[in-house]
């Protein structure tokens, strides 16, 4: 079965390169939102950022490759076959591109695992699993790591409005912060490099391990290292051009200083976790950044609602990755037959989401990044203001309106009033006069429409 | 056994590290906003101002700045340094 440990790289480096595609607006759509940065400049940046984090260190492949599937009891490699992880692979591909079509927030990452997950409890049973090297590893710095970096980049935003306040009134330079912000997003692109690549690294040393090519003790190949890094920077750099192309439309509130705040923090949190073997979504973390870093800022408040559709997102990608994940393990049971009907079902979801992306549909689901999103979540005074302005207007239009049309009725009463007055009159005073001067006849509505005109005025 | 102190380490790492950065280049650019002759000064005070007064600033102040630019990048450096295993 060499051939399915083939198709398993194969996949892999797709998926990392999805990865990369998916998540440079993460980085790099502040500064080019900014202009600090050129567009191309920009992406270029990021993709070779990735590369080079990608080399750094490999903590987090030997997590994936080491920490979260059992020895096999039998002795030597790892208690799954190539066949379920290529079951895995596929599934947390098809999760990604259909997240993606619906512009659902969601994580590459724990689509990875919760098809690991999915696959190896079908194809090996719960002894298969290392319970306790999941939870150490993914789930709990999955809801932890989001929530430091939240909370870093709420004191860390505190803190730089604070150092950079004036009280005399003179300009207090925050500007400057487009160009610390080219720094803080490089860094950022580094430290994707250092935790995204890295998965797909461990995924293809689980997948040698568990064909016996190589042990379980030795360290992540080095060709391995290098094609990752090279799949995830290519998968940044095509990425990048999506966003210059719609480059205006994911453009949030985040200032410059709270910009620079939130993704420091997010930074130093992905490669603090990374050192630690921490394989988290570095898109959560970024979300909990931002969202942390909108909260510093004065009189800000959390949109609940749209804080509570990403959240649920992020809960839903586990459970639902590892039952498709499980769905393709049961047909990989099937045998030869079952891997290829699972290679044809995922090749044709990839050409669904290329010749989409090739399109360029343009809506709010697939332009907006997942972290520009989160940042939609919290509301700040400026907005606030902004909409009680527009609701203002509004209402001060429909008023306008209203008295208009009161004016146009009751002027049309009026009308309406007098005309059935004068009507009278004349008919009145015509029928007094008409035996007597019948020759006034003509001057009588004379009169009444003046009097008619008088009261309409 | 859950590893609680990795956690703990992360936390520190990311407080101590993420405050020291914004600090350093917060301090960096107010220096750099530092006018020896009051400027124009705007009636919107702001949060985001961008017009910087360049009105002779005095050269401790640029200096300064400066110093504080390279502190932060070598926290930078110093942080990569630590997180790489081929450097150790």
């Amino acid at each position: 079965m060499e051939w399915v440990v083939i198709l398993v790289i194969v996949l892999a480096l797709l998926f990392d390169f999805t990865n990369g595609f998916h998540d440079t607006a993460n980085a790099m759509a502040t500064p080019i939102a900014t202009r600090a940065l050129k567009p191309r400049t920009a992406v270029a940046l990021a993709a070779v950022l990735n590369l080079v984090g990608a080399f750094l260190s490999t903590h987090v492949a030997l997590t994936v490759s080491k920490g979260l599937i059992n020895e096999d009891p039998a002795g030597g490699g790892v208690a799954i076959t190539p066949e379920f992880i290529f079951a895995a692979v596929l599934a947390a591909i098809l999760w990604n591109v259909t997240t993606w079509l619906f512009g659902l927030p969601s994580s590459s990452s724990h689509a990875l695992f919760g098809g690991l997950i999915g696959s190896a409890l079908v194809g090996a049973g719960l002894g298969a699993i290392s319970w306790e090297g999941l939870l150490d590893k993914v789930l709990l710095p999955a809801v932890l790591a989001p929530i430091i970096a939240g909370g870093t980049a709420f004191l860390a935003t505190r803190l730089v409005y604070r150092i950079t306040r004036r009280r005399d009134g003179n300009p207090n330079g925050r500007g400057r912060f487009k160009i610390a912000q080219i720094f803080s997003s490089s860094l950022v692109a580094l430290s994707h490099g250092t935790n995204d690549a890295q998965k797909t690294m461990g995924i293809i040393t689980l997948v040698l391990i568990s064909a016996g090519a190589i042990s379980r003790d030795d360290g992540v190949p080095f060709w391995v290292i290098a094609t990752c890094a090279l799949a995830i920077a290519i998968g940044t750099y095509s990425g990048g051009w999506r966003i210059i192309k719609t480059l205006g439309t994911g453009i949030t509130d985040v200032k410059p200083a709270q910009g620079f705040a939130a993704e420091t923090s997010t930074a130093v949190t992905i490669l603090a976790s990374s050192h630690l073997g921490f394989a988290l979504s570095t898109t959560q973390v970024a979300s909990g950044s931002v969202i942390g870093s909108g909260l510093g800022r004065r009189g800000s408040r959390v949109k609940w609602g749209t804080a509570g559709r990403i959240a649920t997102g992020w809960l839903l990608t586990l459970p639902a990755s590892a039952a498709i994940g499980a769905a393709f393990a049961a047909l990989v049971l099937l045998g030869e037959s079952g891997v290829i009907i699972g290679t044809a079902v995922g090749l044709l979801a990839l050409a669904i989401m290329f010749i989409i992306a090739r399109r360029n549909r343009i809506d709010a689901g697939n332009v907006m990044s997942d972290v520009a999103e989160a940042a939609e979540a919290v509301s700040l005074p400026v907005q606030r203001r902004r909409e009680a302005a527009a609701a203002r207007r509004a209402a001060a239009k429909a008023k306008r309106a209203a008295a208009k049309a009161k004016r146009a009725e009751q002027a049309k009463a009026a009308k309406a009033k007098a005309k059935a007055k004068s009507k009278a009159k004349a008919k009145a005073k015509a029928k007094k006069a008409k035996p007597a001067k019948p020759h006034t006849k003509t001057k009588q509505p004379a009169s009444a429409k003046q009097q008619e005109r008088g009261e309409a005025s | 056994m859950i590893d609680w102190s990795a956690f703990l380490l992360v936390l520190v790492v990311t407080v101590v590290a993420s405050l020291a950065i914004v600090s350093v280049v917060g301090l960096g650019i107010r220096l750099l906003a530092v006018p020896t002759r009051p400027g124009p000064v705007g009636e919107a005070t702001d949060e985001e101002e961008d017009d910087v007064n360049h009105n002779g600033r005095p050269l401790i102040a640029t200096i300064f700045a400066w110093v504080s630019f390279v502190a932060f990048a070598a926290i930078v450096l110093y942080g990569i340094w630590l997180i790489v295993p081929a450097f150790h």
